[in-house]
Order: C-alpha cells, then sequence, then structure tokens
C-alpha cells in the first residue's frame, strides 16, 4: 500500500515513523501541564531504556 | 447520519442550557478541511495549529469510500515543539512523535458517510503541534475518495 503524506506520495524507503510512546492519560497531562512535561522528561534522564 | 452539534457549550464541552447565565466563550471556531484521497494507500494530512486551542468536537463526511476504509485523527509532534526528541532518540525533520489518538480506525461503510464526534472533556493543544487526518483507502478503482473533516474548538 502507498503512502501518501500531504497529497504526495513518499517513498517506502522514507516513510514517516510513528512513534507513539506516551500513554493517552500521560498525553493529556503533558500538554496541559508543563511541570508534568518537566517531570516526564527527569524520568526519561534516569530511565534512558525507556527510549 | 448526523451532524454537527451546534449547541452553546462551555470550555469544558458541557452543553450551556441557560447562556444567559453561564459565561460563554467568545472565541469558538469551526475549522473544515476537504481532501480527495488516493486510491489504495494510506493518506496523511496535517494541519498545524498557529495558535492554541481546546479541541472540544469534530466530524467528517466521506465520499466514494470503499467497505474497509477507515479514518483517523492524532495528534503530533513534527518540530519539537515539546523538547521530546532527544530523548527517544527521534530526528527533527524525519520523524514523528505521535502523541493522541483521538479517532482509531473508524470504518466507513461502501459510498458516503457522515458522522460528528464529541470529545468528553476539552483537549488542550499546544500551538506548534499538527492535528494529523489519516485516511485508509483499500480500494483499487473507481471514483476518488473524498475526505471532508471540520474541528469545533476555542482558540486561548
Amino acid at each position: 500500500m502507498k503512502l501518501v503524506v500531504n497529497g504526495q506520495e513518499v517513498e517506502p524507503s522514507k516513510k514517516v515513523k510513528l512513534y507513539r510512546v506516551i500513554t493517552p492519560s500521560r498525553s493529556k497531562k503533558i500538554l496541559e501541564d508543563p511541570e508534568e512535561l518537566q517531570k516526564l522528561k527527569a524520568e526519561l534522564e534516569t530511565s534512558p531504556e525507556n527510549g | 447520519m448526523t451532524s454537527l452539534i451546534l449547541t452553546p457549550s462551555s470550555p469544558e464541552g458541557n452543553p450551556i442550557f441557560a447562556p444567559t447565565t453561564v459565561y460563554v466563550p467568545e472565541a469558538g471556531v469551526f475549522k473544515g478541511y476537504v481532501h480527495p484521497a488516493t486510491l489504495n494507500a494510506q493518506n496523511i494530512w496535517d494541519e498545524k495549529l498557529d495558535v492554541p486551542i481546546y479541541l472540544q468536537a469534530g466530524g467528517c463526511w466521506v465520499r466514494n469510500a470503499t467497505q474497509g476504509d477507515y479514518g483517523e485523527l492524532a495528534v503530533v509532534d513534527k518540530d519539537d515543539v515539546l523538547g521530546l526528541f532527544a530523548y527517544y532518540g527521534l530526528t527533527k525533520g524525519v520523524d514523528i512523535l505521535e502523541l493522541r489518538k483521538h479517532v482509531r480506525t473508524l470504518y466507513f461503510p461502501a459510498g458516503s458517510f457522515e458522522c460528528s464526534i464529541d470529545f468528553e472533556t476539552k483537549s488542550y493543544i499546544p500551538a506548534g503541534l499538527y492535528l494529523r487526518e489519516i485516511y485508509v483507502s483499500t480500494g483499487t478503482s473507481g471514483d476518488q475518495p473524498i475526505l471532508g473533516v471540520h474541528y469545533k474548538f476555542y482558540e486561548v
């Protein structure tokens, strides 16, 4: 199946990568609360395997 | 078939039954897009937000769908607005960080389809992020599918 991004066909080798790394409830918090975003970054710094 | 709900509602998405006694936001916005889709392809359109919004509701209509086609709506960070790319080893300009998926595999019947969606709570989305609309076409012949999308939101 082809991939078309904004009307332009994208080569499979250049396929846009999708990452969904944050749970929905956490996502809502980090978007609404800058402190929650900083808390997530702090957790990622101490747990690099999460990446 | 349903239509977009035009009833006044609070920023939290609750209907306002007594507009004269409840604060009614003045920055409510309806915004729509129309996208011709490519047959037998995963079609993606990204709408960049120039200002932060509270997303309240949305809807879509589809023409020339094939049984098995479906749509999705996500909120993505393409430009590292949140500063999370480095933590996940992502490359700006190449990778996409998908933050939320408001609509997942909304399958369409063959032909035409319309629907509206109210979110249970307002959804704050910072400026610089994108609303990502996805239409997966499974048809291989016939007329080109067309996706119409509209949103109801409040600009902050």
